[in-house]
């Protein structure tokens, strides 16, 4: 295709939460570990969910949800008696309605290209990850000696052009990253 | 002429307005034509179609106008083949002009062809002037095939941004238009000739907005806040009902149901007959889980129609909603219903009725605005409808609205009713008003008199057993294990044939 | 003892009779009517009347000659009235006595009496009783309420002798307005019900409400049993009792016992009563009015005390001497009920109606239980919203309160939402807490983020985004949640004969 598009209905696992009262959780479900809510990791394990009712229990607390109300992405869950209205978008539905609220174009890409040319040696990432700045990403090998390549902001992983083994060439786009931060 | 230099040069140019249209279109609140393909489709699974083609008549010579102002082609959703335009307004507001209707009208073709739907992403300022008639040729073809396709091959449009004049008519004639709110509008004369003709002032929201449309025309059957939103639920659409009039139906894989609230369909209906309760609770817990996708949500809303699965199967819901208006049949209802019926009968979408029906409705503006003509409607659908189709009576089903309601007698396959049911010509305070008349005027006592009289006439006349022994229903069955026996009966009318005699079209009643 | 008593009730309080009257040998009776055909109580009784009721008409439960009629054909001896409906009806009473059945309760005159709150406060003066200070009389003049407020001490309320809702109403709080209010309240009332008549009455800012329970023979002895603190209420409706009251002191409770049990004495009461109190800042007290039948918050008493309060009504009613004496009644630790209703907190505690998926509730030695419905229930609009009690007794405050907020944990229900995060809030807060409470809680302290906890909040919306992120990926995944059949031969058919 002839364009990079802003909008790709990626597979991401990142989410945002919107109270009705404004308050905003930022969930990523990583697909084996503990939900991130809010950029931390949470001992919270999911126990059951059987029709509108699911279970969790943090901290040895059980806690009982269940969701009274579903209208397209607005969502209310009732927890020990009390009702939470929320709107859910993905992270992209989410940044572009900001940016296009605020009317600015493009979101941030913070893509990595090649430092140098060389031959992948492992990618620590899969699509739709979520990495924090500085967090590496993937490993390079170039003159004989394996760099880490790290992230240089908050973000999603949206694309991955490469696979481990592959030789590439200097400013060659390796990985497609989406700032989160705002 | 280096062709290798101008085959990288067009393949630049199309990057080129991309870009432009990302900065366009943002800015308004919107997505470019390409982004909404890509929400559309399986990733990466656009087959592009006349890419290049150029205007029949230049308007800037110092912009690019590949595609002329719309793509079209052909991609997956969810591994299945569907075809596609989607309008880019950035490339001279998206007009209608002669290549730009060709290539719509191609598109079209080949989904009628391939028997694979056809989903319009609109988003176009009409027909272009400059092209005259040119334009409204290809307009008129496009109307054409969307007539030709109907009813082989589902339609759909989606309208992300204005479709006025005579634009509107082509999504009037498709199965389904989804609207978002705010950013999208549908008039056939805006706000401006209002203005001039009426002299009434009004803005293009509140004249054709996607609330509007969606609450009180009926013209779009879903809106939305959200442009992914709007375009995710033609995949949504999608997982129900088949790609052409000959193809099975999807089968979800993923199949739970509430069983502990099957309980709860015993208790549901209110022993006072005149006390409402909410018809989609009981779709709810008869369908598996979160199945039920309701169509026309906020329009007529005395009549609930939707697409369910009922063990894993695609179903379509028609359900008397007593909630509203006590679920009366009027106008807008039997519209609704009837076209609902006609788009199931067309796919082979097996029908349920969940009835509830105290009559037409009375009244002077109805009567005069002609709920003869559009009552027969719904009958005129049902009567056709060769579908399998069962009906479940909760509570009323009175005179000339239960016949409507899939009765055995319009040819419905399987009647059942709850214990709860009153089945009769009329409700017992009009009946025994006539049967009983002079009794009731030699009466003293008319009040307890007339106690007694409904008393019996409920024992007697309205209630189901009656019915079940006179035929005129299949069984009486318990509410709870309505779910139980739904998935039976469809299950034995899987295999429905039927035979009449052939011919062009039958007359509905429009 | 052979007898058949009928419960002119339904719901939790039928239940908890049946328990009571069973314990004393009795058969019992309840009446199962059209609204409510599967009720709970129904399960528990030995014999059940059903009756066919026109749903256009009121209930049974309010029909005096209905019930008293089903008593006569089943040969019933005594017919209790639980509280609500009938149990305060004089009327319903005497009708049961010229039908030699045994009304359990006071006699219909007292019902009567207790029943007029202007004969209520008369009585209850004679028998040395205070009351809230204010005129006797209606003023119509300016000058002479101004004098009679100066004597009272402000602020002061002047009410319309005709007035309700709030009409003609005015609270004074310093002498310079009062003649300026009261002129606009005449005028309002005068316009409004064309009469001008005006009561004052000394206001209390922050009152809190007091009762205390009385148990007393038809042989004239009577004894009380503490009181109940019912400060906390919603729309004046009580929704967290508890026993003993934190807010008064040995010396006091034994004083207002005393005034209860000899103002009881005095109009010559018999079976369970209660004289409630209301009671200023200050601590000073003054009788409100005597309630005549069994109260909802009835088992905070029973809690501490360790008396079957409805057992004994049964009995006194049956002719039985009192054998408890005032000094075999000790106080144990303490109480708190807290009242399930049908209510949304969240949203101006308006009813819910519909279906009971699942309830559970907390279970302990020191947890009581008094509820009409189980799994599968149903809510009808057609009765009120309480659908259980929670009582939990503790060693003192403090330990009950823990042990409350514990088992109001431990209960749960779907489909409905109730009081229970409101109770939970409140045995939270800090007015609760350190017993300064008042009735006018709900109004001054509360709001609606109060119900709320972060960590719920955080469940919550992890719990709405894994519903919505189920959906998402389930229809903009590529790959289908679902599988095309091959042909039927209903297709194959139609293909055929194409």
């Amino acid at each position: 295709m002839a364009t990079q598009y802003i909008y790709k209905r990626d597979a991401t696992r990142l989410f945002i939460a919107m109270r009705d009262n404004g308050a905003r959780y930022k969930i990523y479900l990583p697909k084996e570990s503990n939900p991130i809510i809010n950029e931390e990791e949470k001992d919270i394990f999911f126990i059951d969910h059987k029709n509108n009712f699911s279970s969790f229990s943090m901290n040895d607390v059980l806690y009982r949800c269940e969701i009274t109300q579903r209208d397209q992405n607005r969502i209310t869950v009732k927890v020990n008696g009390v009702e939470y209205k929320f709107s859910i978008e993905s992270i992209f539905s989410y940044l572009r309605r900001n940016l296009l609220n605020k009317g600015t174009g493009a979101i941030a890409a913070n893509n990595i290209k090649s430092p140098m040319p060389g031959k992948i040696v492992d990618v620590f990432m899969s699509e739709g990850d979520l990495v924090n700045e500085g967090e590496p990403v993937l490993s390079l090998e170039a003159m004989k000696m394996q760099n880490e390549i790290s992230a240089s902001c908050n973000g999603v992983i949206r694309k991955i052009h490469i696979v481990p083994g592959q030789s590439v060439m200097q400013d060659e786009l390796l990985v497609e990253i989406t700032s989160i931060d705002e | 002429m280096n062709k290798r230099k101008v085959f990288e040069l067009r393949r630049k140019g199309l990057h080129d307005m991309e870009d432009i249209a990302i900065q366009k279109q943002h800015l308004k609140l919107k997505l470019t034509a390409r982004e909404r393909l890509n929400i559309l489709f399986d990733e990466g699974s656009f087959f592009e179609l006349n890419t290049f083609a150029e205007p029949a008549k230049a308007i800037k010579k110092n912009q690019n106008a590949y595609g002329d102002g719309v793509i079209v082609g052909r991609g997956l959703v969810q591994g299945r083949s569907v075809f596609a335009y989607a309008q880019d307004f950035t490339v001279m507001g998206g007009s209608l002009g002669y290549t730009h209707g060709t290539k719509i009208a191609k598109v079209q073709e080949m989904a009628l062809k391939f028997g694979a739907p056809c989903v319009g992403l609109i988003d176009s300022g009409g027909a272009r002037i400059q092209e005259g008639i040119h334009s409204l040729s290809a307009y008129a073809r496009i109307f054409q095939n969307n007539v030709k396709s109907s009813g082989i091959i589902p339609q759909f449009s989606v309208i992300l941004g204005p479709a006025a004049g005579g634009a509107v008519y082509s999504p009037a004639m498709t199965d389904f238009v989804i609207m978002t709110n705010k950013t999208s509008y549908m008039f056939v004369t805006g706000p401006e000739v209002v203005k001039e003709v009426l002299n009434q002032d009004i803005t293009m929201d509140e004249l054709g907005g996607g609330n509007i449309h969606a609450e009180k025309s009926g013209v779009a059957h879903f809106v939305f806040e959200d442009e992914e939103h709007a375009i995710v639920q033609v995949r949504k659409l999608l997982s129900y009902i088949p790609l052409n009039n000959f193809d099975a139906l999807p089968v979800s894989t993923d199949i739970s149901f509430n069983e502990e609230r099957q309980e709860y369909l015993n208790k549901i209906v209110p022993d006072d007959t005149n006390r409402p309760y909410d018809m989609k609770e009981i779709i709810h817990i008869l369908v598996d889980n979160n199945s039920f996708l309701e169509i026309h949500e906020k329009f007529a809303q005395n009549i609930i129609v939707g697409f369910a699965r009922l063990d894993g199967k695609t179903i379509g819901i028609v359900a008397n909603q007593p909630k509203v208006m006590a679920g009366t049949l009027d106008i807008n209802a039997s519209v609704k219903g009837a076209r609902f019926v006609r788009f199931c009968d067309a796919f082979n979408i097996p029908i349920l009725v969940l009835e509830d029906v105290p009559g037409f409705m009375p009244g002077i503006e109805q009567e005069h605005t002609g709920i003869i003509r559009n009552g027969a409607k719904l009958l005129y659908a049902f009567c056709e409808a060769t579908v399998p189709r069962i009906t479940i009576i909760t509570r009323k089903a009175y005179g000339g609205a239960f016949v409507v309601m899939n009765s055995l007698g319009i040819g419905g396959d399987f009647n059942f009713a709850w214990p709860t049911a009153e089945i009769a010509v009329m409700g017992p305070a009009g009946a025994i008003k006539i049967v009983n008349r002079t009794e009731l005027a030699a009466a003293t006592d008319k009040v307890s008199l007339e106690k007694e009289l409904v008393e019996k006439y409920k024992d007697e006349i309205a209630n189901p057993f009656k019915a079940e022994e006179l035929g005129m229903i299949d069984d009486v069955i318990k509410p709870s294990d309505t779910r139980k026996v739904l998935i039976t009966a469809f299950d034995i009318l899987s295999n429905k044939q039927y035979a009449q005699p052939e011919r062009k079209h039958g007359n509905i009643p429009l | 003892m052979n007898k058949k008593i009928l419960i002119a009730n339904r719901n939790e309080i039928a239940i908890r009779i049946i328990r009571s009257a069973k314990k004393l040998g009795l058969t019992t009776y309840v009446i199962q009517c059209n609204r409510e055909p599967d009720a709970l109580y129904l399960e528990y009784a030995d014999e059940v009347v059903q009756v066919k009721e026109d749903l256009s008409d009121k209930t049974i439960f309010l029909n005096p000659e209905a019930i008293v009629k089903i008593a006569v054909e089943h040969q019933i001896d005594m017919i209790h009235p639980g509280y609500g409906f009938l149990s305060e009806n004089p009327d319903f009473a005497a009708l049961c006595e010229e039908n030699g059945i045994i009304f359990v309760g006071p006699s219909p005159q007292l019902i009567r009496d207790m029943g007029l709150k202007t004969v209520a406060k008369k009585m209850a003066a004679q028998a040395g009783m205070p009351l809230v200070p204010g005129s006797a009389d209606a003023i119509t003049d300016a000058k002479v309420a101004k004098a009679f407020a100066d004597n009272i001490g402000y602020p002061v309320i002047l009410k319309a002798s005709a007035g309700g809702g709030g009409r003609g109403m005015r609270i004074v709080e310093k002498p310079e307005t009062m003649e300026r209010h009261f002129k606009s309240a005449y005028e309002e009332a005068l316009a409004a019900f064309g009469n001008g008549d005006i009561f004052i009455e000394k206001y209390l800012v922050n009152p809190k409400h007091l009762e205390f329970q009385i148990l007393g023979d038809k042989h004239g002895n009577v004894i009380h049993l503490g009181e109940r603190e019912c400060s906390l209420q919603r729309k004046h409706q009580k929704i967290i009792e508890e026993a003993p009251a934190a807010s008064i002191s040995d010396d006091q409770r034994a004083r207002m016992g005393e005034l209860a049990v000899n103002f009881a004495k005095t109009i010559g009461y018999y079976s369970a009563g209660t004289i409630e109190f209301i009671l200023a800042e200050d601590c000073s007290y003054y009788f409100m009015e005597m309630n005549t039948r069994i109260q909802v918050e009835h088992p905070v008493t029973e809690m501490i005390t360790g008396v079957d309060l409805i057992e004994w009504q049964i009995r006194i009613a049956l002719g039985e001497t009192l054998t408890l004496k005032q000094e075999d009644i000790r106080f144990n630790g303490w109480a708190i009920e807290c009242r399930v209703n049908t209510e949304d907190p969240q949203n101006r505690f308006s009813p819910q109606t519909g279906f009971i998926e699942k309830v559970s509730f907390p279970q302990g030695d020191h947890i009581r239980i008094e509820t009409g419905v189980k799994n599968f229930s149903v809510v009808t609009p057609y009765f009120d919203s309480m659908i259980a009690k929670i009582i939990v007794h503790g060693d003192d405050r403090r330990d009950c309160i823990k042990k409350t907020l514990r088992a109001l944990n431990d209960f749960s229900i779907s489909g409905l939402k109730t009081t229970v995060p409101f109770c939970r809030t409140v045995l939270r807060s800090k007015e609760f807490v350190e017993a300064t409470y008042t009735t006018r809680w709900v109004d001054s302290v509360f709001n609606t983020d109060m119900l709320e906890s972060e960590e719920d909040a955080m469940i919550a919306a992890l719990a709405a985004t894994i519903t919505y992120a189920k959906e998402y990926f389930q229809y903009s995944s590529d790959s289908p949640m679902f599988k095309s059949e091959s042909l039927n031969v209903w297709v194959l058919n139609k293909r055929i004969s194409k």
